[in-house]
């Protein structure tokens, strides 16, 4: 059973890869997508948690609802990026019954989640897209889009402040520049990096398993 | 007389400020995503980008300045709407372009077309104009803020190309090859420019 | 029985001979701020050198190669690095941005000869932006000496010359005391007949050439003589020549500029190749320093400037050959 699916896994790796994106193709580590809020909106944990939560409300339904406008109006840009800004209107309220005016703290990144490439990128390929397949695609980006964004703001608010969500763990901290924009592009840069080598990992791991079994 | 040379000092000062100390991609990250992408796709000319995104963007922000002030400062929920309307902002500018590029029979047409949409529906367009708007910026202001926005992403593309020609010919380590060196040149950069604001550019 | 297999000597690498020249040169720069504040800079200093080992031990394993203790580059950013900084700075900052200057700014980006930006200079922006209270206080020389451990909380500290003048004061400090490095500053960067004299070392064993470091003070100076910001002068730059005078001796004799000039101006992968392209770049690099100078946040400017010329260096290059090539055709034609 496992000799199967790992010859499976083998052959077919590079399609499984494709289609995984939270973890062998993640959206932000393999193509450099949506980062402009994390290097400098999601400096700590709160934060990343309430660009996480807009993500996930703008994401899929802009991808949906893209997907369908882009049928009637053939200027694909401008019907995924109109799609995502009728959609913001009912993120910003529900964030603000969520989260009050702690949304603040995003500033101009969360409205400029509108035209963020990893909202709208689909409109560059001319194919129109079934509602289902944007429904699945779009999960399966929030979801690894969501992960980089929780680990990237924990991970700065430890290094620069010594505190995870608000609770104290060092005084001494390790890196305050990871705060600013600059410290941003250096973790991001160190995520992609490390995310990267474990991915050669696995592939490297599947491929001399598989070959065990051969 | 006095008035003309205050307002073109501020217009100047607005637009070295957007260039260097509150660069847009350097101090904001606007638009990085697709800067790395421009710089590495051979297909796509990063001038004829940058042009277009200069006009683009000098054409939308008098445009949203207007709106602004006509229209969202008059409204008590112009959070939720203030995306929308930059957007057609932006959407009307794009049209501009298009027409006059049309009128003017330019030879280079079908380039200019294949990049204007990436060139009008990027974050450093639409964050200069929710940064001019969300923090009231006179017209003079707004204009000088706009052209030095897009003069600083130009040369932010011109610095990050310089840097891939020579990171090309490095042994950049394997796991770091692409989106991980890049981005640590950027952060280089955006140190260099903190080191001379000392604070962090405000959004 | 199978016999371990003896791996053959590693060959003495090439920047060996040339980083080991500016190790030396470090010894007796450390001696002055020994002299001044205690053994205390000698404890940062040995701090600097383990963990720039740690660091290369740790990347050999990394990259899966063997580690060759020839390849000493780290040892001579690191050491640069603590001279940058004051002798009060804690054990932690100097690890920590050491370890920064390693990883991310040399090895990050292919190691040895292949980084564009030089690695002290990136340590120190790091340092300085992380940690602008432990890099802008000096501790006053000669009062009790620092302690090498513990809390430095008796100790007294000062503001920088720099710091002075950018409110428009007048440092009171005599010339001499300037040359020796007699006043609280950065741990190597004040005893400026020390550095000269390592430089005269570094400039006959051809490990620094003139045109950098020439064209970088050559500018700094002209600006520094054209608009002093100390006092305050009026007219053209052949007027106040005892006030520009003063302007220039406290401009290039302060603020880690001597110190930039001999140590940092010639790191071989970061400078253009071609001669008449260093001039310009030292020119550039000049001009940028004294506007982070005057207008910046950071009184040490020096390190900040030298991260943006190094990456327009492969451009002022560039021009620089098309340019000289273009001027000698139309010579050629002409002549």
């Amino acid at each position: 059973m496992w000799a199967k699916r790992i010859r499976y896994l083998n052959d077919n790796y590079a399609r499984i890869a494709k289609n995984d994106r939270i973890f062998l193709n993640n959206p932000v580590i393999m193509s450099g997508l949506g980062l402009a809020p994390l290097v400098v909106a999601a400096t700590n944990g709160d934060n990343a948690v309430i660009l996480s939560a807009a993500v996930l409300l703008m994401l899929t339904p802009t991808r949906i609802l893209g997907s369908i406008v882009s049928r009637w109006l053939p200027f694909r840009a401008l019907a995924y990026c109109l799609s995502a800004a009728v959609v913001y209107m009912g993120t910003y309220t529900l964030l603000r019954e969520w989260f009050d005016v702690q949304i603040v703290t995003l500033g101009i990144y969360l409205p400029l989640l509108v035209v963020e490439p990893i909202i709208i990128k689909r409109y560059e390929r001319n194919t129109p897209e079934k509602w289902t397949t944007a429904l699945r695609k779009g999960l399966l980006t929030t979801t690894g889009y969501v992960l980089v964004i929780l680990i990237t703001g924990i991970l700065r608010e430890f290094l620069a402040i010594g505190s995870v969500f608000g609770y104290r763990l060092t005084n001494i901290p390790i890196l305050p520049l990871a705060n600013l924009a600059s410290g941003g592009f250096i973790i991001v840069a160190l995520l992609c990096a490390f995310w990267r080598g474990m991915v050669n990992v696995m592939k490297k791991w599947v491929n001399m398993e598989a070959k065990k079994y051969q | 007389m006095s008035a003309v040379i205050e307002s073109l000092t501020t217009f100047f000062f607005y637009s070295v400020l957007a260039v260097f100390a509150q660069n847009a991609v350097f101090s904001r990250a606007l638009g990085v995503s697709r800067l790395i992408k421009l710089v590495d796709d051979t297909s796509i000319s990063s001038i004829l980008f940058c042009v277009c995104l200069c006009v683009i963007q000098l054409i939308s922000a008098p445009l949203a300045f207007l709106c602004n002030k006509y229209f969202l400062s008059l409204l008590s929920w112009r959070a939720m709407i203030r995306p929308l309307v930059m957007l057609l902002c932006s959407a009307a500018a794009l049209g501009i372009v298009v027409v006059a590029v049309g009128a003017l029979k330019l030879p280079y047409a079908s380039k200019v077309a294949q990049v204007l949409p990436m060139a009008t529906f990027n974050c450093a367009v639409m964050g200069c104009l929710f940064l001019t708007t969300s923090q009231n910026f006179t017209f003079m202001q707004t204009m000088g803020f706009a052209l030095g926005s897009g003069l600083g992403y130009t040369l932010a593309v011109m610095a990050v190309t310089e840097g891939q020609r020579k990171l090309k010919q490095r042994s950049v380590p394997n796991t770091f090859q692409g989106l991980p060196v890049t981005l640590l040149y950027i952060a280089v950069l955006a140190m260099a420019i903190y080191g001379f604001t000392g604070h962090m550019a405000a959004f | 029985m199978a016999q371990k297999r003896k791996l053959p000597p590693l060959k003495e690498h090439e920047g060996y001979k040339f980083h080991t020249d500016y190790l030396c040169m470090m010894l007796p720069l450390l001696a002055w701020p020994i002299f001044l504040y205690g053994m205390r800079p000698l404890a940062l200093w040995a701090v600097a050198i383990v963990t720039a080992k740690i660091c290369d031990i740790l990347i050999s394993r990394m990259r899966k190669r063997r580690y060759n203790r020839t390849e000493n580059s780290s040892l001579v950013h690191a050491v640069l690095l603590v001279m940058l900084m004051p002798a009060s700075v804690p054990y932690y900052v100097v690890i920590i941005s050491v370890a920064v200057s390693v990883f991310l700014a040399k090895e990050a980006f292919g190691g040895y000869g292949a980084y564009p930006f030089h690695p002290t200079a990136v340590g120190y922006a790091v340092a300085a932006i992380s940690w602008p209270s432990y890099l802008l206080k000096y501790p006053v020389p000669f009062q009790e000496k620092l302690p090498v451990w513990g809390s430095l909380d008796n100790v007294v500290y000062t503001e920088s010359v720099s710091h002075v003048m950018r409110t428009g004061g007048i440092p009171n400090i005599k010339r001499l005391d300037l040359l020796l490095g007699n006043y609280p500053s950065l741990m190597g960067t004040a005893s400026v007949l020390i550095i000269l004299s390592c430089g005269v070392f570094l400039l006959v064993r051809k490990r620094i050439n003139l045109a950098v470091p020439v064209s970088f003070l050559a500018s700094a100076a002209l600006i520094a003589w054209c608009f002093p910001r100390i006092g305050d002068v009026h007219g053209f730059f052949w007027q106040n020549t005892a006030q520009r005078m003063q302007s220039l001796q406290l401009e290039l004799l302060s603020g880690a500029m001597i110190f930039s000039a001999v140590f940092l101006s010639c790191e071989p992968s970061t400078i253009p190749k071609n001669r008449l392209a260093q001039v310009a770049y030292g020119l550039i690099w000049g001009i940028l320093t004294m506007m982070y100078r005057y207008y910046g946040t950071y009184e040490i400017g020096v390190c900040f400037a030298l991260l943006v010329v190094n990456a327009a260096s492969g451009y002022i290059d560039r021009v620089v050959v098309k340019l000289s090539a273009t001027y000698k055709g139309v010579i050629r034609r002409v002549g």
